[in-house]
């Protein structure tokens, strides 16, 4: 039964609108299905097995049918990779109460603030004074991708590393940077 | 899906495959890579997918859509509802009609094909009638009927047009049933249920309670749904039997995978504890290691590897670590995922080991030694544990052993040889307390081993961290010397 059938590419925010609106399930479950392989895979990234994660991205619909209804979301990405990763944190936690949280899990997803003109120019040093500062491997990594947009698997094989290697240097690459740019009051 | 403005930007299912399959050029390459790192939600989701097979997360995928669908097409607006609900009383009025009518006159080819929709609409009109919202039901009947021709995807709708074309001649008693579909009277609706079981020996009234709220989409869906029955009961049920077909499909490629069916026979069940297996061997000679404890971590489930190395153990629902450990071997964890069988191999682990037995001697056969032999844990905070032993040393005292011992008569006349095992106490003042045989050999030599002990030459104490204390020695004495 395809009341609308435009639905499909209606945003995100009209679907949710829709949902809250009227109740109207299937805008929600068109909303979900747009980012059901993202949630599966962050499941199976947290819960290793696949019914374990089935099941967990099957609940993690119902929690959204639940507390979309009262709660007004503005980015649903966002929102929903942090509704998804709390649940596959509770899900870990209740299995194993040991479980400790990575570290990463409060870094936000947001994006920052746009960057004004007249601080550019500063932030900008201040970026190539933190590239300049990370270890040579990291930096290499960072420049070629960052700077000259090459895959991993370009650097991979310009640099005959292993393409795990290089995967780990440009995300500890990335971090540092971002701790050292927050050590100088810059954000990006 | 479509692609959205930049800030809903997300890795689509399609780019995710083509990523792990190599299949982008390397700018597109980039571009995953980019958002995976701009986005923590699309780089955890993707880490997710590269450690298992694409081809059965695709058809997980396929599944929980099917699963989703079903769940959202039950909960659609409200309105819809109403709107089938309507169709379906317009249905009943003109079920009930028909069956009367059927029974006397001659059908047209009209008829015949409406003969055979209507036990699906009459088991569900009789169902909506049970509903509880009956008055509200009908208050909106009325609203519904009046733009009835408005709502093209209704089914029903033809069926009324066709109604109204029929040349139909209705009795008095068939009258108030159409009549209660226009007028959305709700007094007259037990009297359809009536009617119904008067009229109709063909409807199963035995059905109605079991049905509820069947709106036309949900006739669909359970088609849809008998097909999927596989995955939703017998897992549950039997969850050890379904977690081995999950496994089994794994290893099978997923061209077979084709049909609706034969998907969801390779959807691993939601079970919650499942069984694995494997063989634990020792890395530097590859031989199995027997007696390895095998433990889910953080659980109370464990095992133990046999003679042959192998271990069978339940992992709960949530385990995800087992670890293996056995002494002299360094302990190994293994992160449980979707495999039934976890092979480990052990690597030894001389700084670990519990338990030295040193003799004084180099090395003999305990059989055949003549000493202290003694057990000692080691522990850190005791590194400074010194035996009791005899005064003038292990030497001095073997020797004093060799010359004074008699070799008990019965002894000899039996031809008794072999080892007394003494347990001698020995007090933090040096003095030797008590002498126990722990095991002997009789015929007279375990008196004789106690005698020589006791009237032998003197004991020191044992110390520890530079403290004589109070402590047992076991002591051995071979007969005949």
């Amino acid at each position: 039964m395809r009341l609308f059938s435009n639905k499909k590419d209606l945003d995100d925010a009209e679907l949710l609108k829709r949902y809250r609106r009227w109740g109207d399930a299937e805008s929600l479950g068109l909303l979900y299905e747009r980012y059901l392989h993202l949630v599966y895979g962050l499941c199976l990234k947290y819960l290793k097995s696949r019914e374990a994660s089935q099941d967990a991205t099957m609940d993690i619909y119902e929690i959204l049918a639940v507390k979309l209804k009262k709660q007004d979301v503005e980015f649903f990405k966002s929102w929903l990779y942090m509704v998804s990763k709390n649940h596959c944190l509770m899900i870990l936690r209740k299995s194993n109460p040991e479980t400790k949280l990575d570290e990463k899990f409060m870094e936000s997803d947001v994006l920052m603030h746009p960057m004004g003109e007249d601080n550019l120019e500063s932030d900008l040093m201040a970026l190539e004074d933190c590239i300049d500062r990370l270890r040579d491997d990291q930096k290499l990594c960072v420049q070629l991708f960052y700077l000259e947009r090459k895959s991993y698997q370009e650097i991979a094989g310009k640099r005959k590393m292993e393409l795990k290697k290089v995967k780990s240097f440009i995300q500890n690459g990335k971090r540092n940077l971002k701790i050292c740019l927050e050590g100088k009051d810059v954000r990006g | 899906m479509s692609e959205d403005k930049k800030t809903y930007r997300y890795l689509s299912e399609q780019e995710l495959k083509d990523y792990l399959a190599g299949k982008l050029a390397p700018a597109q390459q980039y571009d995953v890579e980019r958002q995976s790192l701009d986005s923590d939600f699309d780089g955890e989701a993707l880490e997710g997918w590269e450690h298992n097979d694409v081809d059965l997360l695709s058809d997980d995928l396929n599944l929980m859509r099917v699963r989703l669908s079903a769940n959202t097409e039950k909960g659609s607006g409200t309105w819809m509802k109403v709107a089938a609900a309507v169709a379906l009383l317009i249905a009943a009025g003109y079920g009930v009609w028909f069956a009367i009518d059927h029974a006397g006159s001659a059908e047209s080819s009209l008829a015949v094909k409406h003969s055979e929709e209507t036990p699906v609409l009459e088991d569900s009109s009789a169902s909506a009638e049970t509903d509880s919202a009956d008055e509200k039901l009908a208050e909106v009947v009325v609203e519904e009927i009046a733009d009835e021709n408005t709502t093209t995807e209704s089914k029903p709708s033809p069926i009324q047009e066709e109604e109204a074309e029929q040349p139909v001649v209705l009795t008095e008693e068939q009258k108030p049933q159409i009549a209660m579909a226009d007028q959305g009277q709700k007094t007259l609706e037990p009297e359809v249920e009536e009617e119904v079981a008067t009229n109709d020996e063909t409807i199963a009234l035995a059905e109605v309670p079991e049905v509820e709220t069947i709106s036309m989409d949900d006739v669909d869906e359970i088609v849809e749904t008998n097909d999927l029955a596989l995955e939703t009961k017998p897992e549950v049920t039997n969850a050890l039997q379904g977690k081995l077909a999950g496994v089994t499909t794994q290893n099978q490629n997923s061209a077979d995978q084709t049909g609706a069916v034969s998907r969801a026979s390779s959807v691993p069940p939601a079970s919650k504890s499942r069984m694995l297996r494997g063989v634990v061997t020792g890395k530097e000679d590859q031989t199995p290691i027997p007696g390895v404890t095998v433990t889910v971590k953080g659980t109370s489930k464990g095992a133990v590897t046999n003679m042959d190395g192998e271990y069978l153990i339940e992992v709960p629902a949530g385990g995800e670590t087992l670890l293996f450990s056995f002494i002299g071997y360094k302990p190994e964890e293994q992160v449980i995922s979707d495999q039934a069988v976890i092979d480990v191999e052990l690597g030894a682990d001389l700084v670990a080991l519990e338990e030295v037995v040193v003799t004084g001697y180099g090395e003999q056969k305990k059989e055949n030694v003549t000493g202290a032999v003694t057990t000692i844990e080691v522990d850190e905070f005791e590194i400074e544990y010194r035996e009791a032993q005899p005064v003038e040393g292990d030497k001095a005292y073997k020797t004093y052993i060799e010359l004074s011992m008699t070799y008990p008569p019965a002894a000899r006349e039996n031809n008794i040889k072999g080892t007394v095992r003494l347990q001698i106490s020995v007090s933090k003042a040096g003095e030797i307390t008590s002498v126990e045989v722990k095991s002997g050999l009789g015929y007279g030599c375990d008196e004789e081993a106690v005698r020589l002990v006791e009237q032998g030459p003197r004991w020191q104490p044992a110390i520890r961290n530079d403290q004589p204390i109070d402590s047992r020695v076991t002591y051995r004495i071979k007969f005949p010397q």
